[in-house]
């Protein structure tokens, strides 16, 4: 009725997925300051930053103050927060990239 | 071995451990409780849902052994107390209590303008105190902050409301046998964002071994290793507790038939691995469930410590970038469907017919996955999948260390993650449904520094408890930084590979509404094996072109499959200005909504106008004709965000005779035609939305015949009509299923209908129901698909909406015939019989 023999076979073997040995925090790779790259807590700690930002989109400043959507900023972008009023036409984030192309870039490291 | 060796083998069981090895329940409650006193092995869960006393409301002093619970009202699990009526409101507009629904609710349209509280339940049981024994408490869901007294003594808390978890009894029962246990739930503040339920809403079990010795709980692992059509290697991991050299363990595979297929045996160790083989086995797939079970046998020369069985499937299930997910080898989608755990008008009663029923109405709209979201669902469910063929994204939490509402699971993470995530892991591992498990939804501050750690503990503890399974969770927008992980931390051949600080520890990630992002994420990640873990009904059509032509995206989740209660108004639409030219409408979310309404299923099972959509996308149909209801002049019926327009698969329309109205028809083909009475509708308004057509008609509504027929090619591949129905005539009921179990776990569903005098289904009828049962069943819930408070979901009195309404009824333990009656005002009563066997 059965076996432990070791047949021959290509039978679909299931993956593994072991654990990891140890936790060390990635690395950082280099990313430039655009409204794509950053979340927009992230944009909004950055005081010269956000400034540009809402200069263009000047509802995110009442948008970012809502309760509801406080706990979420961190992982939002710009454009998927104007999302939820109207997408932002894509030569509005273009001038703000090209502003925020003119700040000093983020430095990479540790997370 | 055959299967009356395997009935033999049984009755030995019962014989070897009659009288010493098992405790019996032995009071009249008890007796009561029970369907049968047959001895049960050691080891086997025994229900131990019937003859509780419940309590809403704070009290002091509940939990003592001798307190006078005489008042209270006697249940039986599982019990949902925010799906009770709440007392008649008392302030000045009656309006603000709707049956179990308030404008007042704290949890506002999050819960469904429900209320959750605090809620006590108390159960006398006769337990004789058997020497070296052990008692044990298995509570499949308690939502949530449960506290549990044995005799007076505080012997457990618990803290999430979706995980399983044990008391163990042993030392704390009477010496009398007589024993009073008390559990306290507390379901306060705004803790979810979606309707929860309150109280013991899943099964509770008593398990009750001979010894200390015994199979860990979820201690059993069934993992295959590799199979196809003529082999398949199984691995087991076991884990015993308090072994000491003498014991020995013995498996005995069965089939469905109950052959034994494969057996094993050996000595004892804390932590055993055994390899068996199976010919000609039947693989587990959603198109074909074979299940196999499992049993563990843990003795000591004759004498029998435990039994335990583990239903399991054999299938292998492998995912990558390349060529996507094969199941056995085969490539495979997943056509996939987020749901809630609601029970509809259930609320959250986790009855096994119910969770099964949910599970079957899901499979029949073509869906061949869920995502139960966003946390762990009960067994019975998950039994449901595995039966019926139904895969599984598991997930665990909403929230990790940051907070979305103020009394979320935020506020047990700390201390309770690696608990809650080893119960859901180790209780469900064997669940061939399952084919991966999600560390969490949209969680806040996963992309600082913590929040990339936190992932990390989280996904790694998974591969510590199961390393046969990926791991993902669902990511909204921004996915962080790119990052790359040092050969310590990484995945398993990962760690040269950069990616997102949201995605670097998943083996899958899970995208909410990102369908824009796929293709160009594909291109900047190749490696990334990815598939959308939410997507909005109206982007079906689009994403399922995508995902049929890129081998690398593995399937889609949308949200919902299935109407719930709770995010009131998501879904939906609203009437706005023409001229305010929205893409979609804001959220609703205000009283009276209190069913999210976003669902291809309505909450009591029936299939809405994006089901009809899919049906053709997923090709289940080749054509659909549904029809926009009527619109004020000046006013434009925009879809939320979630939602999908007003249209029905309806041509009765009284009282918009010569109004212009809009036919919409889903098709498969490449040309359609149309006609309204034998006359040919002109002018069509095309949309190709992948291999979907939407052909937008209008025309002026005259009752009769409409009908449409769909060709590729030239040739009709199908023809589809609505035709206008006559007045309301009478009620017609319709059991499910004519038969059901005469014991508690018992449950019909009764579907009502308000019909016309040749029988034809009426829509658009909101009408008054009574509902008489005469026979040895209790109503639990009666409602209606209605998105708004109308009334009490527990009454004999109700409305139809939309001309539909269903009853749930429970039997009440013994065997007869029921009869139903359904009497509306100027309708002819429907009846119907359910045979309880």
């Amino acid at each position: 009725m059965y076996s432990r023999s070791s047949l021959e076979s290509t039978l679909p073997v299931a993956p593994k997925y072991p654990p990891a040995t140890s936790f060390e925090q990635p690395i950082v790779l280099p990313y430039p300051l655009r409204v794509g790259t950053l979340s927009v807590a992230e944009l909004m700690a950055n005081s010269a930053a956000w400034e540009i930002v809402v200069k263009y989109l000047p509802q995110l400043k009442l948008m970012v103050s809502s309760v509801m959507i406080k706990p979420h900023l961190g992982n939002m972008s710009v454009r998927g927060l104007m999302s939820f009023v109207s997408d932002p036409p894509p030569e509005t984030l273009k001038s703000i990239d090209s502003e925020l192309s003119q700040l000093p870039q983020p430095t990479p490291g540790v997370a | 071995m055959s299967g009356d060796e395997h009935r033999m083998d049984r009755r030995d069981l019962l014989r070897v451990t009659a009288g010493a090895a098992t405790a019996l329940l032995v009071s009249p409650l008890a007796r009561l409780a029970r369907a049968s006193d047959e001895p049960r092995p050691p080891g086997q869960s025994q229900p131990f849902d019937l003859q509780w006393r419940f309590w809403r409301g704070e009290l002091n002093g509940a939990q003592g052994a001798a307190f006078d619970d005489s008042g209270w009202r006697v249940i039986d699990l599982p019990h949902d107390f925010s799906i009770e009526d709440l007392p008649p409101s008392t302030a000045a507009s009656p309006e603000t209590v709707v049956g179990p629904f308030t404008r007042a609710s704290l949890g506002a349209a999050a819960t469904g303008f429900t209320v959750g509280g605090e809620g006590w339940y108390r159960k006398r049981f006769s337990l004789p105190v058997r020497a070296g024994s052990r008692v044990e408490l298995l509570f499949d869901g308690v939502y949530m902050n449960a506290d549990v007294w044995l005799n007076g003594q505080l012997l457990a808390t618990h803290g999430y409301g979706y995980t399983p978890w044990a008391v163990d009894l042993t030392g704390h029962l009477a010496a009398s046998g007589e024993n009073v246990l008390a559990l306290r739930v507390r379901n306060t503040g705004q803790n979810s964002r979606w309707y929860s339920g309150s109280g013991i809403y899943r099964h509770v079990w008593l398990k009750v071994w001979p010894e200390r010795t015994r199979v860990a709980r979820w201690g059993i692992g069934i993992v295959t290793r590799q199979a196809d059509a003529a082999r398949a290697d199984i691995e087991l991991n076991v884990r015993v507790e308090e072994a000491g050299s003498s014991e020995t363990i013995s498996y005995r595979v069965l089939d469905a038939t109950g052959h034994v297929v494969a057996a094993a045996a050996g000595a004892v160790n804390a932590l055993s691995q055994h390899a068996m083989t199976i010919l000609s086995p039947r693989l587990w797939s959603p198109a074909s469930p074979s299940l196999y079970t499992l049993i563990t046998e843990l003795k000591r020369g004759d004498r029998l410590l435990d039994r335990a069985e583990n239903t399991f499937g054999i299938r292998v299930i492998d995912f990558s970038a390349e060529t996507g997910m094969t199941l056995n080898g085969v490539p495979t989608k997943l056509r996939g469907g987020c749901i809630h755990h609601d029970n509809g008008i259930l609320g959250a009663m986790a009855l096994d017919v119910a969770e099964e029923r949910k599970v079957r109405l899901i499979k029949a709209r073509g869906f061949n996955a869920v995502r139960p979201s966003h946390n762990p669902f009960s067994p019975a469910f998950l039994s449901a999948c595995d039966r019926l063929g139904l895969l599984v994204v598991a997930e665990t939490f909403d929230a990790w260390r940051e907070h979305k509402l103020p009394e979320d699971y935020a506020a047990l993470f700390e201390g309770a993650w690696q608990s809650d995530l080893e119960s859901m892991v180790l209780s469900a591992r064997n669940h061939p449904c399952i084919v991966m498990w999600s560390i969490g939804n949209e969680i806040p501050g996963r992309n600082t520094a913590l929040g990339v750690e936190t992932q990390w503990r989280l996904a790694n503890e998974v591969h510590r408890l199961d390393p046969t399974r990926p791991v993902t969770a669902a990511i909204n927008d921004f996915v962080g930084h790119p990052v790359r992980a040092t050969a310590a931390s990484a995945r398993a051949g990962s760690s040269d590979t950069p990616d997102s600080a949201s995605a670097i520890f998943l083996d899958l990630v899970g995208y909410n509404y990102k369908l824009g992002d796929y293709e160009t994420d594909h291109a900047r990640n190749p490696q990334r094996m990815f598939f959308g873990t939410e997507s909005f009904p109206k982007d079906m059509a689009a994403i399922w072109e995508l995902t049929e032509r890129s081998p690398w995206l593995l399937g889609d989740f949308v949200w919902t499959a299935m109407d719930y209660l709770g995010e009131a108004g998501i879904g939906g639409s609203a009437l706005l200005p023409e001229k305010l030219n929205r893409s979609s409408a804001p959220r609703l979310g205000t009283w009276p909504w209190v069913n999210a309404y976003c669902g291809d299923i309505d909450l009591i099972g029936e299939q809405k106008a994006p089901s009809r959509a899919r049906d053709v996308v997923w090709g289940l149909s080749p054509l659909e004709i549904l029809v926009q209801r009527p619109v004020p002049a000046g006013k434009a019926d925009v879809p939320t965000t979630w939602g999908w327009h007003d249209e029905h698969g309806s041509w009765t329309w009284p009282g918009a005779e010569g109004q212009p109205l809009t036919i919409r028809l889903y098709a498969a083909g490449d040309r359609v035609e149309l006609r309204l009475n034998d006359r040919l509708i002109a002018n069509p308004s095309i949309t190709q939305m992948g291999r979907l057509l939407r052909i937008e008609f209008n025309a002026v509504y005259e009752p009769g015949r409409l009908e449409a027929v769909a060709f590729l090619e030239n040739r009709e591949i199908a023809r589809r009509e609505l035709v206008t129905v006559g007045a309301p005539a009478a009620l017609r009921l319709a059991p499910e299923s004519p038969h059901s179990d005469a014991g508690r776990g018992g449950l019909s569903f009764v579907r009502i209908e308000v019909v016309d005098a040749k029988g034809r289904w009426v829509p658009d009828i909101n009408k008054p129901i009574q509902l008489s049962i005469d026979g040895p069943a209790e109503l639990i819930a009666l409602g209606s698909a209605s998105p708004f408070a109308t009334g009490s979901l527990q009454s004999a009195s109700s409305r139809t909406w939309d001309g539909r309404a269903l009853a749930a009824l429970r039997s009440k333990g013994r065997p007869g015939v029921v009869v139903i009656t359904a009497a509306g005002e100027g309708l002819a009563a429907g009846t119907a019989q359910l045979r309880l066997t």
